[in-house]
């Protein structure tokens, strides 16, 4: 675990904030689609820690930053808004599996739905230093216009070959699902050296699912659920994945995940 | 310098380092745990709940936060004891630290089948019996309910076994103390509790549970006080040692459970907030004994006074 530091904490637009903690320099350096589990509060109540994906990283030679990019939801995420500069919070190292890019791949299509921006920032802006020739096309979701500048949009335009917005209420952009803008798309879009990269509701990833389902386009989602301890311990986040031989199993999302393949998510509800 | 207090305790027939074991669920194997914690300064570690088949578990969601504590319904999920003992237990041995296996059956066969492979793999320093588990469709919890059932479990695992045997109760237990003594007379060499106490959080809007299975185990602080009554209930009742678990999240309160007389604590949900939740115990037990001149936790253990 780790001590770090506010440096700042921005509210963009109500209910969405940006959050700058300072680290050590020790820090190892995230990959991108990694979270850190944060504790928020040092008493029982709330108890747990939260789990926030890694919008950005710097490294200086004095210390290493990191941003989270946060949607108010409850009262883990009030006590974070309400964080102010000299504060010192406790997180764990970054956790989880990254986005894979392979090596074939020249083309990246993101698709975010809400705060789901969020590691798709930091893994385009890693896939934009790597690979200076690489396209990225960007699709984000949200319910209303107002979101767009609560959601650092902005990042992501500036390196993005095509970048669509796609409101629920049609106040900008594509009027509709982001998964609609997106499949619209895709003909023209996807060919052998296109990766795709989603991270949003779990509706959102279903219905991605759904038109993306033969498995010939690479396709790696970023899943969540509640988690309790966040190193594989408690069993508390699962999602059902397909087994080698075809069986279902639970796989955490802390550790197996959260970026998973997602031709092995299953779908169906079990009970 | 004063010598360092001894925080050794014996605990049916084991001698352990110091009274600070892990809970069942809330340390996976062990190893999760091997960057954050020195595994060898523990008193013990428990393992996850083992059947003798691998488990799929509930379905998620499986947790959820609730008031100083949290529900959870993983249905025991686990990797079966033959995978266990070929591929986790090896590797855990070599921490150094005694490992306890908990074990769980749906029918008494598969808790006699289960303890004596882990008895003839000849790696575990004792068996927790699980007959406590709310989260599970068969059996857990239904043997753990009534003195009888409890009773005919420990017998026959006490049947297949050498190792320590160690019984963890359910506050659900129609009386827990009753169960307590009939675990003891069938020969239990200890016994731990409590488990998680059944609880529910429902969602206001969907107006459904918050968890995929209606109802789920409560742990954390929220449970402590219910807990260590409970646990000082059993005290006084038997005269095997006590193992306390339930809500504890610092040396303060494992002190309590020690003082009404537990021989040992376990810490559970505090490990998912602060993996080096044992370790902090620890110390501050021993900062605790230093303070109050006590050169053994033992002059510790059972010191409560009812007036
Ligand atoms: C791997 C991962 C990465 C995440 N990254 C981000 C991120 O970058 N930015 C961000 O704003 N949020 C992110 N989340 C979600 C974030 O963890 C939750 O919004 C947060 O824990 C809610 O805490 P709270 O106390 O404010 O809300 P609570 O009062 O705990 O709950 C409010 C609502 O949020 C839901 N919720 C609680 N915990 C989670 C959870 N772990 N995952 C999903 N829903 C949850 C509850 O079901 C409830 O509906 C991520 C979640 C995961 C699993
Ligand atoms: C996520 C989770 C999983 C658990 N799994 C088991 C288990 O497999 N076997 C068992 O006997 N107890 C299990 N328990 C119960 C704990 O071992 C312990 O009895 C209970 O959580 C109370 O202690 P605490 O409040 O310190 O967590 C589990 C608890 C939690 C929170
Ligand atoms: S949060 Fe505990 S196993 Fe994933």
């Amino acid at each position: 675990m780790f001590e770090a530091e506010v440096k700042t904490n921005f509210e963009k637009v109500s209910g969405y904030g940006v959050i700058s903690l300072l680290l050590p320099s020790i820090f190892p350096v995230p990959r991108p689609g990694q979270f850190i589990m944060v504790r928020l509060y040092d008493g029982t109540d709330p108890l747990l820690r939260r789990p926030f994906s890694i919008c950005n990283f710097h490294q200086t030679k004095e210390n290493s930053q990191i941003d989270i990019l946060y949607r108010v939801v409850g009262r883990g995420t009030e006590m974070m808004r309400s964080l102010r500069r000299g504060d010192k919070v406790s997180i764990s190292r970054p956790s989880g599996t990254a986005f894979n890019i392979p090596m074939h791949v020249k083309r990246i299509c993101l698709v975010a739905g809400g705060v789901g921006i969020a590691p798709l920032v930091y893994l385009a802006r890693f896939f934009h230093r790597h690979h200076r020739k690489g396209e990225i096309f960007t699709y984000v979701g949200m319910k209303t216009e107002k979101e767009e500048k609560g959601l650092c949009v902005s990042e992501l335009m500036d390196i993005s070959h095509r970048f669509v917005v796609a409101t629920e209420d049609g106040s900008t952009g594509y009027v509709g699902l982001v998964t609609e803008a997106f499949r619209q798309d895709i003909n023209e879009i996807i060919n052998e050296e296109t990766a795709v990269y989603a991270c949003g509701p779990r509706e959102m990833i279903r219905a991605l699912a759904s038109f993306l389902i033969d498995g010939r386009v690479f396709c790696q989602v970023s899943m969540e659920e509640r988690m309790a301890c966040g190193m594989g311990a408690c069993l508390g986040c699962v999602v059902a994945l397909k087994g080698r031989e075809g069986n279902v199993y639970y796989g955490r999302v802390c550790t197996d995940g959260p970026v998973f393949n997602l031709r092995h998510v299953i779908w169906e509800e079990r009970k | 310098m004063t010598a360092l207090p001894d925080l050794k305790v014996e605990l049916a027939g084991l001698t352990l380092k110091n009274p600070v074991m892990t809970a069942s669920g809330t340390f996976g194997y062990g190893e999760e745990f091997a960057d954050y914690v020195n595994l060898a300064e523990l008193g013990a570690i428990v393992v996850k709940g083992l059947s003798l088949n691998s488990k799929l578990g509930n379905p998620p969601p499986r947790i959820v936060e609730t008031a100083s504590g949290m529900l959870n319904t993983i249905g025991l999920q686990n990797i079966g004891v033959h995978v266990f003992v070929q591929e986790k237990l090896p590797r855990l041995r070599r921490f150094g630290v005694p490992i306890i296996a908990n074990v769980y059956g749906e029918t008494i066969e598969e808790y006699r089948a289960v303890s004596e492979i882990l008895t003839n793999c000849r790696g575990c320093a004792a068996l927790e019996i699980n007959i406590s588990c709310p989260n599970v469709k068969k059996g857990g919890i239904s043997f753990g309910l009534e003195g009888e059932s409890a009773a005919e479990v420990t017998a026959e695992v006490k049947k297949v076994t050498d190792l320590p045997v160690i019984v963890k109760l359910s506050p659900q237990a129609r009386s827990i103390t009753e169960v307590a003594k009939s675990v003891e007379a069938a020969g239990a060499d200890a016994i731990s509790l409590i488990n998680t106490i059944p609880g529910m959080a429902v969602d206001i809007h969907t107006r459904k549970s918050r968890l995929s299975q209606v109802t789920g185990g409560l742990s954390g602080p929220a449970i402590k006080p219910i807990a260590l009554k409970m646990v000082w209930d059993v005290i006084k009742t038997v005269s095997i040692p006590v193992i306390g678990v339930g809500g504890i999240m610092t040396a303060q309160d494992a002190l309590e459970y020690l003082i009404v007389g537990a021989r040992a604590i376990q810490v559970g949900t505090a490990n998912f907030i602060d993996p080096r939740a044992t370790v902090k115990i620890i110390e501050g037990i021993s900062l605790y004994l230093r303070q109050k001149g006590a050169r053994s936790v033992r002059d510790i253990i059972g010191t409560f006074e009812e007036s």
